[in-house]
């Protein structure tokens, strides 16, 4: 990847417009030259000599055709709109507006040349006196693309397309019952048929990437990346097993629009969960030799995975006692008797009568899930929440039923998901009444069933507090979006491809070359961000939380910006040639030649039609300060600063 | 760079509290004078502690080996086919006048360490590891009295290492504690402590926290020229800065990015106007990590900072599979190679003495070769403390009986440190100026051992 790559002359002076070969209709004058096409290494850019930005108002601009591989001239037409406003006929090609009148001028030049063909420059816009270009007509906010910033990695023209067409609840039904088909372990299984190489660790990230890329289950896929960000299994050591992580994302994917409790029990049995979090060969406890059961994940299940530490209402805020204090959930005996209850369960075919082959097992199954070794599973009773005691004598699997029912029912579980949900798709800060309407449909989907991630993924994205544009017009409404997806969304929106049709995007977290955020590579089990982080100065002071600005540090938001930066230069990215993924600018450079077109088309796929006026306007100058000729440079201007233009980094 | 559940929930409290105790978010020199409440002990002089992780675990059993015809024999018959012959150790002997003439050897591949260990500035300490409290191998094998959890993990093993102490109500790092000390003494408070590796545990203090700055030097924005700049990007940008914005995500994430100009600018600047280095760095990763820390250190007027930590990393010490000997001897020349060079420029620099480098890793490996031919995760581990001030050509600390089923393992030829990690740093930290009275602040649990200095800094 080349960081160093060629960077903007500092052209300045001249405000250029550049190309030919545009047919004209028939000119009047002496003759009716006939028009056609001219040969390619032939252009002719008008410039006005000596101009940077506007000049003063009743000076004088000498305008001047500059021209590449052009012969036979017979004569310089110099226009202003349709008004023609003089000929040269004779190099260089001059013509000097006197005493220009204040305000935004459009200057062509039109070459004549023998044998009645004619070339003619695209338009050169000079401003007089303090006249900025005119500011961009206001454009309403386009509720179905906001949807698709909600639900999606980002949409392409095409998605943007197709929510026109079927409308937000459509869209929204549709994606719901898409049938999971993508399979991760599919994919490194793959891997090894198509290189004959077996597949490595960057394989498992490439199996995440490629379906968040190239999927049509964009919203399943949104999903089971936000699960990932909940109940977290991280390969940051690194010390997992590829397969492990692919097989985790798999049952994420299988649980995204199933239910809560079902991915409770699989992920609590998925052995790179049981790794993680130390419950593979978790033993029972032996009190002669000062050996208790390990807690850390009953810990991490009750605190980030289900309930939190503190007992919620239904609307995600903490319950008060009389004395206006909060009421924790559990206590420390409470982690001990959940340690106890994840005790006995590894991988299939250890060996159960030696305690060290149970706990450092040689036999590896990291993609089924773990199985119960009843000689190695506490045997007493256990202390569970709210005053549960589970008997004495249970078996593993009736233990562990028992306490993933105990968890699954308590009332915090649907404030706690929908929260978090909310904050993933949505927003930051959703009102406690917003999470309320959503926990309630967790609590009951409709049909009695509690725990349904589909009624409670339609419950976040049809709610008013999702749709409404007035509120997303407020200036605490959304969330700052994450690296990964903004990522993701540059990629799909220049339709970027590998020529082995696969990627080869692999580890992203560093701040400093990546995005600071990279999936399955969070620095700990409490995932990149906190869901209660917030950013000291007015985000704090308004007491909202700002999860994702946890990681947008001084270091991430440079790095992150020279990361576009570069990717956009080389017009593509990945770790590997043959998984390079190159970016197909066409549709875009295609509308350069117009600044606003180009703005506005960027406006819609990329924010939903919301980036201010003023962004728009500086984007818009941006790229019509850079040549016509270089409608790459142009696109790739535009772009680079929409990747750090705060009214896109931050979804409303 | 690895944030565990302790640190984390340390900074999300912080955050709540309204103290920026996350790394890298804008800082302002007042507020983090204001928030500096720990007694400062007034220093005048200038040091630096750099600490350079070794990640995955460094093979410790053979980076410091016995050199005796003797010795050697009862090594090489342990280790098995990990086993490095004594003739390819000759020339990196080391000859502790400490150890009553028994004589050891680095590995291979660290000749450029070995004669600065030969000079007198280097010095190795022996079997360090976290400790609850000190333990015999009779009470390990009773269970009679509590050990770090988690002793074979990766993340908590390199999690224990950086806090320096095994407490689970100690979630900040040693090294950004240490630097709290003299916090309110350094006049560009974010420079304070360094890492070119991203994030670290080890440099978050209470008020100090790590600012990353990338090895290579690169300060600031790839597109942005410059405030002068007339490029259209770098104009649109300037306008992307300065428009305000009723958004409040919005206005946040502009001042995220203004502060990080005003950062790199100060930083930019303060490099600039030092004198450049002579010093030849090796161009390897940690070459370059340590290059940028010079650097820094040769701007340390300009930025008016007189007590500093910095944080390098190397990684891929975790071999568990046969190539381990190849892997390790590419590892610790790199290691030797960019520490030595970095010796050399703190000589250049004239603050040798001014300057401690220290390794630290997650373990040390296993003693008997592996079913691979490689080795597996460890516990008490052999580190290097190299600088001007190091009281060197010592071993400090107790070398290991190398023996499984010896008295010095807890099993399958893992060592129980008869140094804790706290002994380690707390000898660092009285080095850098923290008071005895102060130590607690740096190292809360030192008094569960014997000696709080173990005396290689003079």
């Amino acid at each position: 990847m080349d960081r160093y790559g060629p960077r903007y002359s500092g052209i300045v002076a001249w405000l250029v417009a550049c190309v030919a070969m545009i047919p004209l209709p028939a000119l009047g004058g002496d003759e009716t030259p006939r028009h056609e096409r001219s040969l390619p290494a032939q252009s002719v850019t008008l410039v006005a000599v000596g101009v940077a930005g506007p000049v003063a108002p009743g000076s004088n601009v000498t305008l001047r055709a500059d021209l590449i591989g052009v012969s036979g001239i017979r004569y310089a037409r110099f226009r202003e709109g349709t008004q023609e406003l003089g000929i040269d006929r004779a190099a260089p090609w001059r013509f000097r507006v006197n005493n220009i009148a204040a305000g935004r001028h459009l200057y062509r030049v039109e070459l004549v040349l023998h044998g009645n063909r004619v070339l003619v420059s695209d338009p050169l816009e000079v401003l007089a006196g303090n006249v900025t270009p005119q500011p961009p007509a206001a454009v309403a906010a386009d509720d179905g693309v906001r949807l698709l910033l909600q639900a999606t990695f980002g949409p392409t023209s095409a998605d943007v397309a197709h929510v026109h067409q079927v409308g937000v609840n459509g869209w929204i039904d549709e994606q719901l019952a898409l049938p999971n088909s993508y399979s991760h372990l599919q994919y490194m299984r793959d891997v090894k048929t198509m290189t004959g190489m077996p597949a490595e660790e960057q394989h498992a990230y490439e199996a995440i990437w490629q379906n968040f890329l190239f999927g049509n289950d964009q919203l399943r896929a949104r999903v089971a990346f936000a699960l990932s960000e909940i109940v977290v299994i991280s390969n940051i050591a690194p010390d997992q097993s590829p397969w492990a992580l692919a097989s985790w994302m798999d049952m994420l994917y299988r649980n995204a629009f199933g239910n809560y409790r079902t991915l409770l029990q699989e992920a609590t049995l998925h052995p790179a969960m049981g790794y993680y979090l130390n419950m593979l060969g978790n033993d029972k406890e032996n009190p002669a030799e000062g050996y208790r059961p390990n807690e850390n994940y009953a810990r991490e299940l009750e605190q980030l995975f289900s309930i939190g530490l503190l007992k919620l209402n239904l609307d995600g805020t903490p319950v008060k006692d009389a004395q206006g204090k909060t009421i924790p959930t559990y206590d420390q005996s409470v982690v001990e008797g959940f340690a106890k209850v994840f005790t006995g369960w590894s991988f299939p075919g250890n060996d159960a009568t030696k305690f060290d082959d149970f706990r450092y097992p040689d036999h590896e199954d990291w993609i089924n899930p773990m199985v119960a070794y009843p000689a190695h599973h506490s045997p007493g009773t256990k202390k569970l929440l709210d005053g549960v005691v589970l008997p004495a004598g249970q078996t593993p699997q009736k233990d562990l039923a028992d306490a993933l029912d105990l968890i699954f029912n308590h009332q915090n579980v649907g404030p706690f998901v929908s929260r978090r949900l909310i904050q993933f798709l949505v927003t930051s800060n959703p009102s406690p009444a917003y999470v309320s309407r959503v926990a309630s449909k967790f609590n009951n989907n409709g049909t009695g069933v509690r725990g349904d991630l589909k009624a409670v993924v339609r419950a976040i994205l049809t709610d008013s507090e999702a749709r409404d544009l007035t509120l997303a017009a407020k200036p605490t409404s959304g969330k700052l979006r994450e690296p990964v997806i903004r990522f993701t969304h540059l990629m799909r929106a220049t339709t970027a491809k590998a020529a082995n049709g696969r990627n080869s995007v692999w580890w992203l977290d560093s701040p400093e070359d990546g995005l600071g955020q990279s999936p399955l590579l969070a620095p700990s089990v409490f995932n990149f961000f906190s869901p209660f982080f917030t950013r000291s100065g007015a985000i704090a002071a308004a007491q909202l939380v700002a999860p994702e600005f946890q990681i947008h540090t001084e270091t991430q938001v440079v790095g992150n910006a020279n990361f576009f930066s570069n990717v956009l230069w080389n017009k593509g990215f990945g770790f590997e040639d043959d998984g390079w993924l190159k970016m197909d600018l066409s549709p875009w450079t295609a509308l350069a030649g117009d600044p606003t077109a180009l703005v506005d088309a960027l406006n819609l796929v990329f924010a939903a039609n919301m980036l201010s006026t003023s962004t728009r306007a500086t984007l818009a100058k941006t790229v019509g300060a850079i040549s016509t000729s270089d409608r790459a440079g142009r696109v790739r201007a535009a772009l680079t600063l929409l990747m750090v233009t705060p009214d896109f980094v931050v979804q409303h | 760079m690895i944030v565990t559940r302790r640190s984390f929930m340390k900074r999300a409290a912080a955050m709540a509290a309204g103290l920026a105790a996350s790394g890298d978010v804008p800082f302002n020199l007042a507020a983090m004078a204001a928030a500096s409440t720990l007694r400062a002990s007034p220093v005048s002089d200038y040091k630096a502690l750099v600490c350079v992780f070794l990640f995955g675990g460094n093979d410790g059993n053979n980076t410091v080996i016995p050199y005796g015809a003797s010795d050697h024999a009862v090594y090489a018959s342990g280790r098995g086919s990990l086993a490095i012959g004594r003739d390819e150790l000759a020339a990196t002997r080391i000859a502790p006048t400490n150890t009553g003439g028994r004589e050891f050897a680095l590995h291979p591949s660290m000749t450029r360490l070995a004669t600065v260990f030969g000079n007198g500035k280097a010095a190795v300490i022996a079997n360090v590891g976290p400790l609850v409290q000190p333990i015999t191998k009779q009470q390990w094998d009773q269970s009679s009295v509590p050990v770090p959890p988690n002793l074979f993990s990766h993340s908590d093993q390199q999690s224990q290492w950086q806090i320096g102490t095994v407490d689970s109500a100690v979630r900040t790092g040693w090294g950004g504690r240490l630097v709290d000390v003299f916090y309110s003494q350094n006049a560009t408070a974010i420079a304070s402590c360094i890492s070119t590796a991203g994030r670290s545990t080890f440099l978050g203090g209470q008020s100090a926290t790590g600012f990353s700055i990338s090895p290579n030097g690169r300060f600031g924005f790839d597109f942005y020229e410059s405030d002068a700049s007339t490029d259209p990007v770098s104009v649109g940008f300037r306008e992307i800065l300065t428009t305000a914005r009723a958004h409040l995500f919005e206005q946040a994430f502009v001042d995220t990015l203004k502060g990080s100009i005003e950062t790199q600018r100060l930083f930019d600047q303060a490099i600039n106007d030092a004198p450049a280095l002579a010093t030849a760095f090796p161009q390897t990763g940690l070459g370059d990590q340590l290059s940028t820390v010079a650097r820094m250190i040769a701007a340390r007027a300009a930025l008016g900072v007189k007590r500093q930590a910095f944080f390098v990393t190397l990684g891929g010490f975790d071999t568990h599979g046969g190539d381990q000997p190849q892997q390790q001897a590419g590892l610790l020349e790199e290691v030797s190679e960019a520490i030595g060079a970095f010796y050399d420029a703190s000589i250049e620099m004239g603050v040798a003495n001014q300057v401690t480098t220290f390794t630290q890793s997650d373990f040390c490996r296993d003693y008997p070769a592996n079913g691979n031919g490689g080795s597996d995760h460890g516990w008490g581990n052999h580190h290097l403390v190299v600088g001007g001030a190091v009281a060197g050509k010592k071993l400090y600390g107790t070398f290991p009986t190398l023996a499984v089923n010896g008295p010095d393992d807890s099993g399958g030829g893992r060592w129980i440190p008869t140094t804790s990690v706290d002994q380690y740093s707390a000898t660092m930290a009285r080095w850098f100026g923290v008071t005895a009275s102060d130590l607690p602040l740096v190292a809360p649990n030192i008094g569960r051992f014997a000696s709080a200095d173990l005396g290689f800094l003079g």
